[in-house]
Parts: structure tokens; sequence; C-alpha cells
């Protein structure tokens, strides 16, 4: 097991070295491409070039220079580990506090696609609602689906208010919560159901996590700690690839529920 | 202050190792010590460390990985395999990798405990009594080839009668040829009950692939194009498994022979010409 694995130190303790590697999986560039891509100026670059020339991670090829078949082997695996440390590193407290279990497997495999995070925690005069924070983007959205295991103050009217402003919104909640707003709520229910950009859908299987907001601006996740606590959270990212991963979070609880469309 | 989980894991090589041993299953002290061969006071501020980074916890006396840390497990396990494949051997790099799908070429690294076998120059035109042996008495078999090596045929036959589980897959030009010489043994293949005959467009990037449970070899082209008789080849559970699903992929590729028929079909038209598209088509 304990090789030197030297080609660790080349990739990762040089800044210049891992992004240069991670510009140049999209494509071959030139010197001129590699300097504007990166920022740089040409000799400081120069010498990060020829280190990964002589490990064999580059080649050059004319006037530009491009990823090497073993660059094209270990670049792969290097992206996502960069990506999840990332994620980690930025809150680190927090995803080391959660159950990453409440993930889907193979969307917690791809936890570094959330990207840049940030955790919003609603002051006193909001304690019980969602961080103030969040409306702006939440009907700044075309389309918001909210999937849910706890019971929270915008259902229905939130929902209602957001569909009657022409947001495609879509609710994914689990059995006993859409039991409960049934019961609770029954005319919002019923007018939510009347409209023809809202959308109602009931779970029979356990959604693990507390709750996740996915619009097409942002992706908002409220976890369960470790020890089965909750408290009133978002963790929310902008990041493109993080829209695709809570699309995916989306599909896999709503292939798990039915829609309701009358009650 | 945290710190950074790069740091964290590959500023230690003993942080690294535990990492990747506490990945296999959790661990107790007396276990981490004999398996990575180092004393307490080495190890200990590695583990405080590991633990102080929420990675690592103790648990009824052994130590294992949080979620957090198996997350971070796994991406340095998938990068430490294939840099651990490229270390042990350049064929990867010095073949010609496109005839695996990308999902395949994704987990290359399973591969990683492969060792070349070159055969003894003076012995390159015989029989591979080598592999043969290798491959006798597999309780089943696949094969996929782009070559000619006839004297593989008696143990398909073989191993078909013994009740073990065939699957063959040859190129088209491969089984024009076997046929022309072999044919009464082809359609004994192609009728056995547990013997499956598959074949495939000619051109696939890949020399000739098998895989049993006693093991698998692969055989690439070189980046020109051509082909030395030299061949990686490993007996750990992780590339069998591997190997088998470059079989299924190659299979999925290809159409199977399943009766005497296809047989008349197929040298009907390879003997006019090579497979024709609608005949491809009629076969499947």
């Amino acid at each position: 097991m304990s090789t030197e694995l030297q080609l660790i130190d080349t990739i990762f303790f040089s800044d210049k070295r891992k992004n240069l590697l991670l510009l140049l999986k999209d494509g071959p560039k030139t010197i001129e491409e590699i300097k504007k891509g990166l920022k740089v100026s040409s000799s400081p670059i120069m010498a990060q070039i020829r280190i990964l020339l002589k490990e064999g991670m580059l080649v050059q090829k004319g006037d530009s220079y491009c990823l090497s078949v073993k660059g094209k082997l270990i670049i792969p695996k290097m992206e996502p580990l960069l990506a999840t440390f990332q994620v980690f590193d930025e809150n680190h407290d927090y995803w080391a506090r959660q159950n990453l279990r409440t993930l889907p497997p193979h969307l917690l495999d791809r936890i570094g696609e959330l990207g840049s995070c940030k955790e919003l925690l609603p002051e006193r005069t909001h304690i019980f609602d969602y961080p103030p924070e969040i409306m702006d983007p939440l009907y700044k959205s075309r389309t918001v689906t909210e999937i849910s295991s706890i019971f929270r103050p915008g259902y229905p009217s939130l929902y209602l208010d957001l569909a009657k402003k022409g947001i495609e919104v879509s609710l994914v909640l689990e059995r006993q919560i859409c039991e409960r707003l049934i019961s609770d709520y029954r005319a919002d229910v019923k007018e939510f159901l009347n409209m023809e950009n809202a959308h109602l859908f009931v779970c029979d299987q356990k959604i693990e996590l507390a709750s996740s907001i996915v619009t097409d601006r942002f992706i908002s996740l409220s976890m369960i700690s470790k020890e089965g606590r909750y408290y009133n959270h978002e963790m929310i990212s902008f990041e493109k690839s993080a829209l695709v991963w809570g699309q995916e979070l989306i599909n896999y609880y709503k292939d798990l529920s039915e829609q309701i469309t009358q009650i | 202050m945290q710190h950074e989980l790069i740091d964290v894991v590959f500023r230690s090589q003993k942080r690294r190792d535990l990492l990747l041993l506490l990945g296999e299953k959790p661990r107790t002290m007396e276990e981490i010590k004999t398996l990575l061969d180092v004393s307490p006071t080495a190890i200990l501020p590695q583990i405080k460390r590991l633990t102080d980074s929420d990675l690592v916890i103790q648990k009824n006396g052994n130590y294992e990985l949080t979620d957090m840390g198996d997350q971070v497990f796994k991406k340095v396990q998938s990068l430490v395999k294939v840099l651990t494949l490229l270390e042990q051997d350049n064929y990867w790099i010095e073949h010609d990798l496109s005839g695996i799908p990308k999902y395949l070429l994704d987990r290359i690294g399973d591969l990683k405990d492969c060792k070349l076998v070159e055969p003894d120059p003076s012995q390159i035109f015989e029989p591979s009594t080598e592999l043969l042996n290798f491959f006798s008495s597999s309780r089943y078999l696949m094969v996929f080839s782009s070559f000619y090596r006839p004297e593989f045929l008696p143990l398909y036959t073989r191993l078909g009668r013994l009740e073990s589980d065939v699957t063959l897959i040859f190129t088209e030009s491969v089984l024009e040829k076997i046929m022309q010489n072999y044919q009464k043994k082809v359609r004994k293949l192609a009728t056995m009950q547990n013997t499956e005959l598959f074949v495939c467009n000619d051109g696939v990037k890949l020399a000739e692939l098998m895989v049993s449970d006693h093991g698998m070899i692969i055989s690439l082209f070189d980046n020109n194009g051509r082909f030395y008789y030299e061949y990686m080849s490993c007996s750990e559970p992780e590339a069998i498994n591997w190997a088998k699903e470059l079989i299924e992929f190659c299979k999925s590729r290809a159409w199977q022979i399943e009766n005497e028929q296809y047989i008349d079909n197929f040298i009907s038209t390879a003997e006019s010409e090579a497979l024709q598209e609608s005949m491809l088509f009629s076969l499947n």
C-alpha cells in the first residue's frame, strides 16, 4: 500500500499546476491561451509546464500543450476529489455534523458538484421562517420545487403566492406531511391544485433529508444532524453544477412519488 | 481553524495509508499497528489529526471513518488506484485504450495489480501453453479475440463438455478463418448448451481479452495499431469483474450465432464477400 506516489506532490502542492491541469482538461491550449486563462505571466507558468512535461502529464503539439494519456487518466480522478474537498473545507463543521447518508448515495458521491455553498441561518425575527435572503432569488425563479419531510410555514401560502406570480411550482412531500397539509389547509390546497402551474406530489418512501428547495437559480439543502436533530437553516448554492445535482435529487424523489390532482 | 483536507490527507503518507486502510473496514489499534507496520507513537498523532478533522472516529475500540471520511476516502482511493496503475507499468499509456468504453476507463484503476507477461521470444509462434494452463479447468470462461488462435479451440470444447459456461466473441475475420479450417468444431461450439458464440465487426481496438474465475488477461494494440505478444494479467476479483464488464460491452456490440443455420448463412455471405449490413440485421 505504501507506494511513494510522488505524482501527488507534483499535482496537488502547487495551485498553478493544479489550475493548469484543470484548464487543459477542456482541450489543448497555446501558451497565450494559458496565460489568459490563468491570468499569469509567461516565465513562471513555463516553469510549471516544464515540470508537468517532465512528469509526463502534458505533451506539446506544435505550439499548444495538452494532457498526455497519463494526464487524461489522472485528471478525471483529481477533479471530483478537489471539488469534494472544497465543499467540505468551506463548511467543514456543517458537513461533519450532518448525517450525510440522508442524501441518496449516488448524489452523495457527487457532493463536490454543489460547489461554493453558504449556510443561511435566520435571525430570531424569522426563526421559524425561510431565511429572508432566499426570498429574492425564490421570486426571481421560473421553476421552484421543494421536497420535504418536515412541515414548514410556507405550506401552502408561500407556494400559492409563488404560483400566482406565474412561477412553475411543485411540492414533493412525505405522506404524513402531505396529509397534514390537506387536512389543515383544505381550501388553499384546492386552490393550489386548480392552478395549472402548481403541482403536489406525495411520497410514500421516507424522505431522509429535512428538505431541499431546487429552482432554476439556486439549490438549498436543510439536513438533519447525526444525532437526529434539526435546526432551521438553508445550505445554499448558486452554481450551475449544483442546479444539475439538485434537479437529479428532485427527480429521484419524484420518481418515488405520486401526483395528487384532486382531493 | 480547520486545516484544508488536502493537507490532512496528502501531506503525510501515514495518514493517507491510514485513511485507505480504514476505508476497507474499521480496525483496532493492534490491527493498524500490524497492517501499517508502525509503532503507536508514530501513528497516534496521525490518528489524532484525522479525528480532529472529523474524518475518523473511535467507536467501541475500533477506529472507523465518519460519513465525511468515507467520502474523502472514496475520492482518494479512486485517484490512488489510477496512480498506482500508472506507476506499476507503462503498458497502459503505451497502448491504445480507445476500445475501452468510458465507464470502464473511469475504473481502469481496478486493473492496478495487473502484471505484464512477455512470452519468451523463442516461443512466440508456439501455442501459448502458459495461457492454456492458466485457463484450463475454469468454472467459466469468457473470451474476446481479434486473433486467430486455433490452439484454444480444444480448450473451449473441453470446458464446454465439463459444463463450464463459455462465452466466445470473435471478430468477423477471425470467425471466418476458424470456419475455413475448423468448421466442424465451430458447429459443435455453436450448438453446445452452455456455450455462447458471438461475432462482431472487425476493427475493435482490443486485441484480446480472456476472463475466468482464475483471473483475467488483456492485450491491447500499441498506439500505432501494432501488436506484440505480451499481455497484462491479474487474478484480483476487482480486475476479474472489470474484465467481465468489458466482455459484456463487447457482447452488446456483437451478434449471437445461435444455431447451425446462422453458420450456414455466415459461410455463404463470407464466401460472397464480407458481412453485409442487411445480413447483420437479420442475424439480430
